[in-house]
């Protein structure tokens, strides 16, 4: 092939200019700001490493780190292996499986603020819905996002049912590269249906298994939304995570630099898994194929 | 090849479950107050005051309207940027070609939380907070779109390009008559993709938009549920308004949008 070196880089340039003045530039721009203190009115001072240390002596920056750590524990497992069975489901040689797949797959291209509207309404303590089922059953319990034990389950159950559609996607895909001649001879050698699934499809998909994994470890660090919309970080703080607590201390009390330097864990946090999620992704010579 | 009766049962079954929240939003916002207090599950008579509400009283239509405005922009300029840039990295060969590759790799490891703050600043800055500008131009860049549509413009054979080039024709010519037809399942997939997430962004509207004739429709209706907070007939006509549009776009091409996801493994 000739060299095409102008057209090559006149063909970057639209794309390359704006990368490099929103996402590269903000970057390095956010570490340099990590080292000052600044309230957006008066001029940046220079503090060193003051804002590092602040953080990790901020037991309320610890506290939101653990409350996004566990709403990962909480929604992960459960989003993968939840994902995986619904996928073997539709899989399966059922009645309207185009149908359901469409339906399944729903309620992911749903606004999170509708999503979560939906939810505080069906958890709402005097006469939303699942108040009134688990009294039909006989537990009389109301307090879903008001209180500290159940408000992160709530959200963490809301999360999954928004985004199990896409895991179930990952995995449906994943599926249908098996060859169907693998099962046919599972069958002549007698092999049962569990047999064929967890002898079969659960080694056979290893690389969506890491896949959607990752993707859902990723997606679950970055909550935010679902907080701040159902319950604002409450009751008590005890649902603040990470990502509204940089918003707060930046947003709201212009701490910039602090703001900023919390930004930048958690940037380590994320590069650290990205990393994971390339070498899945894009590694292994994916480049060339 | 015999269907199963029993997992088709299952599957109904789970699925009733699965979609309840939706019909729940559905029934109620035909119920009045009174009936969403009194938890009657289905409403006495379909009516249509909350919705009449929602259209006449609150700012619903103006979000709406700048939803369609910057998803459809914002769409339409990420896939033109991002066909030139991977027209560049997948097809062209030129000096420097494999470090833009991976300096264009690199972007899809920066979180946007991580950079929120300065890019704030640099808005600020540029004079572009609280204008539809703000959105659009830092959604019209997309690593990971260029990462795809490029390995796809790769998987082209080069007997097309050749015979084009061998009748004089030029690199725009080919690119836009050539490769664009034949990358255009990538190209749809990122598109649809694109519309719904910008569509449904919440985070960075949240930021830039300080005006309420501003929001989009996400940010808007999250402020207006919390001022009506008790108000769940309303609510739910509001939800049921903002969720028909993507419902819609959803059945019209829900095949490209679930293709284009398999593609990248992309989420939000």
């Amino acid at each position: 092939m000739k060299k095409r070196t102008l057209s090559g880089y006149l063909f970057y340039i639209p794309f390359g200019f704006l990368y490099i003045l929103f996402l590269i530039y903000p970057l390095i721009q956010g570490f340099r700001m990590s080292f000052y203190e600044w309230d957006l009115f008066s001029e940046p001072t220079f503090i060193g490493l003051a804002n590092f240390t602040k953080m990790f002596n901020d037991p309320t920056f610890w506290e939101t780190l653990w409350h996004t750590l566990y709403f990962v524990i909480l929604t992960v497992p459960i989003l993968v292996i939840l994902g995986f069975l619904i996928a073997l489901l539709l899989n399966s040689k059922i009645y309207f499986q185009k149908l359901f797949r469409v339906l399944f797959f729903f309620p992911y291209i749903l606004s999170i603020t509708i999503v979560c509207s939906i939810w505080v309404f069906m958890y709402q303590p005097n006469f939303g819905i699942i108040s009134k089922i688990f009294q039909a059953v006989g537990i009389n319990y109301r307090g879903w996002l008001t209180n500290p034990t159940t408000a992160m389950p709530a959200i963490a159950l809301t999360t999954i049912w928004w985004t199990l559609g896409f895991n179930v996607i990952l995995y449906l895909a994943g599926l249908q590269e098996i060859s169907p001649s693998i099962y046919e001879a599972a069958t002549i050698d007698g092999a049962n249906s569990f047999q064929k699934t967890f002898f079969i499809a659960v080694p056979l998909l290893k690389r969506t298994h890491s896949l959607v994994l990752v993707l859902q470890t990723i997606a679950s660090l970055q909550i935010f939304g679902q907080v701040y919309i159902m319950t604002g970080g409450g009751p008590n703080g005890k649902t603040r995570v990470l990502i509204q607590y940089i918003y707060d201390q930046g947003f709201r009390y212009f701490r910039m630099g602090y703001a900023q330097a919390m930004a930048l864990f958690f940037f380590v946090i994320m590069f650290i898994v990205s990393i994971v999620q390339f070498r899945l992704t894009l590694g292994t010579g994916g480049e060339k194929s | 090849m015999k269907k199963s009766k029993l997992l088709t049962f299952v599957a109904i079954l789970i699925i009733f479950i699965y979609i309840f929240p939706i019909f729940w939003m559905v029934i109620s916002s035909f119920k009045t107050d009174l009936e969403v207090i009194t938890q009657k599950f289905f409403p006495s008579k379909i009516n249509f005051n909350n919705y009449k509400y929602i259209l006449e009283q609150s700012g619903v239509l103006r979000w709406f309207f700048n939803s369609t405005l910057i998803s459809l922009i914002s769409t339409f300029g990420v896939v033109i940027i991002t066909i030139f840039a991977s027209y560049s990295l997948g097809r062209l060969n030129f000096r420097g070609n494999k470090f833009l590759f991976y300096f264009t790799l690199a972007g899809i490891m920066i979180p946007l939380q991580a950079i929120m703050i300065p890019r704030y600043l640099l808005l600020r800055d540029l004079n572009l907070l609280n204008s539809y500008w703000g959105l659009i131009i830092p959604y019209m860049i997309n690593p990971m779109f260029v990462l795809i549509v490029s390995q796809f413009f790769k998987g082209i054979p080069n007997e097309f390009e050749e015979a084009a080039r061998i009748d004089g024709a030029g690199e725009l010519y080919i690119l836009f008559r050539i490769m664009v037809p034949l990358a255009k399942p990538s190209l749809v997939a990122i598109s649809v993709f694109s519309f719904v997430s910008t569509w449904n962004d919440f985070l960075w509207p949240l930021i830039v938009m300080t005006d309420q004739k501003m929001y989009t429709l996400p940010v808007g209706l999250a402020t207006f549920y919390g001022s009506y907070s008790m108000k769940y007939g309303i609510t739910m006509a509001g939800n049921v308004i903002a969720a028909l549009p993507i419902f819609i776009f959803f059945m019209i091409f829900q095949e490209q949008l679930i293709q284009g996801l398999n593609v990248g493994g992309l989420k939000e």
